[in-house]
């Protein structure tokens, strides 16, 4: 894919947005997707039953509390659109019991213009490596090959309990790294329909390679 | 909370109060809490609110070892018995020699280091294991007679509780909440081990209180662990079970619903197993506020049966005990912010994760009609956090893993009140946690210790101190009264070291007390 000088940028985006299918990454919320994003994810915290990620979960594994390998570490990947992290956010106030003003929604929507976030659910392989997702990193967005670098953030860990085939109890830190992809000067690249490649390094420098069609996605 | 009687079966109650159900002898003191009904009252009277200033140390004995001392010392016949990590020891109640001691050897992983101590029956200790099994020791010569596991301890199940044991059967149940265990508690013969009942804590499948768990799969890791003891009311054969928080601890929207029979007191048969009744202390749990102690039961001023517990909630329950009606609600400690949801910036909340009341619950004075209860004021702030993926959902929790308790350290209540209105008829603010047993005599007075390392004698009637000794390690364990030769004695367990001992410290030592 050729590059697209910087003047023609806002043209092009105008066009790209203009040619995205249907359920095509919306580099900035519309009124209407603000709302449904905003009112899925209270009724996500009204049921109490967790946050669904859906369509958007790229990789699961069936099982996240039982380990047969210690060399798994990936527990899933969900890819975070505007959309998405807009109602992944109003899922938790909700769940906080507190209120998400329109200034807070215009804030947000500001901080996730024209950005993907690849969300990695990942736990440790012992207990001793509390600093384990300190390690995880190069996160690449691959599409066409246009090939976009990520910053990366992680959570707290936490210790929680996972367990052998055999019952036996197992500690392993969890967390969650955040892969979040700069797209405002590539809006061509949000929407593309060809195949796409997320990949990053894990703790121990493996490489980790999803394929996605960001399409896909509101 | 109150819940509604599950089935039909209905308590006819005739409830042996005002004796002490349990001994044989008013000179013992025979179980965890004294009697089955666990009122941890005993009719002795040679120690009274006008000679206890007089009180002094008269024997101690020393374990060697460093770790918990939560045991809870069991007398008979002039012998006392009182557990180490895997030890069990026989010591004259008199003097503090030791007549035998009985050292395990686990054989799996060990699960609890704590260990609160034996249940006796027909010429025999029982005791649970570090690595979950139940043994029995002949009380005269220190013998393992048997030994069966209890659960497999690798999964992180233990048997810290001090079993109860009654009729042919021993009581005990497994711990380990934390680490994701589902809860049970089981009766065995006493005679050689045999398993005779099993009963979930954790409702699930056809078990009723199942549609409580909003997601079936959570029960699978449902928590529910009991770990103090257990209360008994031999007249109807029913086994009083105290049954821990639910698990995940603090991913609520995991389990949604009231998630039986977690933080909840819960009446069994006690020749079967089957359930009788229950009463849940915290729906939903959130905050780890487990039922930790068992109840005591008793009969009020007004003549009729009452239970009180308490749990880490901080709120000492009073319910009638034929009807199971709310008699009274007390908070006996500092509660403020309970119903706050958790946020991501952290929401501070007290009781924190250890606050409230632990494993050792009310006593209740016939002479005094009032009931006492130790409880820890100290709050916590938890960060709400992303923490768990399953099968396509990720759920909050807490972000920081126990959560932050305040840095300042924690206090302590000892608080008397009215089971019958409700009032506090006095309180005493300790400068340390207060986690020990509490006992309380005929004789006007009441015994506890202190994370500080204290032990005190109060008046009950109005909590003037009488006597107070620092024993330079933290007092965590039990409180016993008893008798030999005609002379009473009181006994503290001292130099508890585990997470409650923050400000206290020592090495675990047993400290008797006499005129």
């Amino acid at each position: 894919m050729r590059a697209i000088p910087a003047a023609l940028l806002p043209c092009a985006l105008m066009f790209a947005l203009a040619t995205l299918p249907a359920r095509a990454i919306e580099p900035s919320l519309s009124a209407d997707a603000v709302a449904a994003a905003i009112g899925d994810g209270r009724a996500m915290a009204a049921r109490g039953e967790g946050y669904t990620i859906g369509e958007y979960l790229l990789f699961g594994i069936d099982d996240a509390f039982h380990i047969s390998d210690d060399g798994q570490t990936i527990e899933a990947v969900a890819v975070g659109t505007p959309y998405e992290r807009l109602r992944f956010h109003a899922y938790v106030l909700a769940h906080e019991g507190r209120p998400l003003s329109d200034g807070d929604t215009a804030q947000f929507l500001t901080a996730h213009r024209s950005t993907l976030e690849l969300v990695v659910f990942v736990h440790s392989r012992s207990m001793a490596d509390r600093e384990f997702m300190q390690h995880f990193g190069a996160g690449m967005l691959d599409a066409g090959g246009n090939a976009r670098a990520a910053e990366v953030s992680s959570t707290d860990p936490v210790l929680d309990s996972y367990y052998r085939p055999d019952g036996s109890v197992l500690k392993r830190w969890l967390g969650v790294v955040t892969f979040r992809f700069d797209l405002r000067d590539d809006a061509a690249l949000a929407g593309a329909a060809a195949p796409a490649t997320f990949s990053f390094t894990d703790d121990r420098g493996g490489v980790h390679r999803y394929a996605l069609s960001l399409a896909r996605y509101r | 909370m109150r819940l509604p009687l599950i089935g039909t079966v209905l308590v006819a109650t005739a409830l042996a109060l005002g004796t002490n159900a349990f001994a044989s002898s008013k000179d013992d003191w025979l179980g965890y809490n004294g009697s089955y009904a666990g009122d941890r009252y005993s009719t002795l009277t040679q120690i009274d609110r006008t000679n206890a200033p007089h009180l002094h140390p008269v024997c101690a004995f020393q374990y060697g070892e460093l770790g918990p001392a939560q045991t809870a010392p069991v007398v008979a016949a002039g012998v006392m018995y009182v557990t180490g990590e895997e030890t069990t020891y026989a010591l004259d109640a008199k003097t503090c020699k030791v007549r035998w001691q009985n050292t395990y050897a686990s054989t799996g992983p060990k699960a609890a280091l704590a260990n609160r101590g034996v249940a006796l029956l027909d010429g025999k200790v029982f005791r649970g294991t570090p690595d979950s099994h139940l043994i029995a020791i002949d009380a005269a010569t220190g013998r393992t007679l048997w030994n069966v596991p209890v659960s497999d301890s690798s999964d992180g199940s233990n048997t810290a509780a001090a079993p109860l044991a009654w009729q042919g059967k021993v009581y005990i149940g497994i711990a380990g909440s934390e680490d994701g265990v589902k809860g049970k508690v089981m009766a065995f013969s006493a005679a050689d081990g045999t398993l005779l009942w099993t009963f979930s804590t954790i409702a699930s499948g056809d078990d009723p209180g199942a549609a409580t768990w909003g997601n079936a799969a959570a029960t699978a890791t449902g928590g529910g662990g009991t770990w103090s003891s257990y209360g008994l009311d031999p007249a109807t054969a029913t086994l009083f079970v105290p049954v821990g928080n639910p698990g995940p601890d603090f991913s609520a929207d995991y389990r949604p619903g009231a998630n039986l029979y977690t933080s909840s007191i819960v009446a069994l048969d006690a020749n079967t197993g089957k359930l009788r009744w229950y009463y849940q202390l915290v729906p939903h749990d959130y905050h780890d506020w487990d039922a930790a102690a068992p109840p005591a039961l008793f009969r009020g001023a007004n003549g009729k049966p009452m239970m009180s517990f308490a749990g880490k909630s901080g709120i000492l329950f009073t319910i009638d005990y034929r009807t199971h009606a709310l008699v009274s609600k007390v908070p006996v400690t500092t509660i403020l912010d309970a119903d706050k949801p958790f946020t991501t910036e952290g929401t501070h909340f007290c009781p924190g994760t250890l606050g409230g009341v632990e494993w050792n619950g009310p006593a209740y004075s016939s002479h005094d009609k009032l009931v006492y209860v130790n409880a820890v004021d100290w709050c916590s702030t938890v960060k709400l956090g992303e923490v768990r993926y399953v099968l396509g959902k990720s759920f909050l929790g807490s972000g920081n893993g126990m959560g932050v308790k305040d840095a300042q350290g924690g206090t302590g209540w000892l608080t008397a009140v009215d089971p019958l209105t409700g009032k506090i008829a006095w309180r005493y603010h300790a400068p340390g946690l207060m986690v020990a047993g509490v006992t309380v005599t005929a004789g006007g007075v009441l015994f506890t210790g202190e994370t500080t390392g204290e032990f005190d004698a109060f008046d009950a009637a109005n909590g003037k101190v009488l006597y107070r000794f620092n024993t330079g390690g933290s007092i965590a364990g039990g409180i016993a009264t008893y008798a030999v030769g005609g002379k009473q004695y009181v006994v503290a367990v001292s130099g508890n070291q585990s997470r409650t001992s923050v400000k206290g410290g020592g090495a675990p030592t047993i400290f008797v007390f006499a005129l």
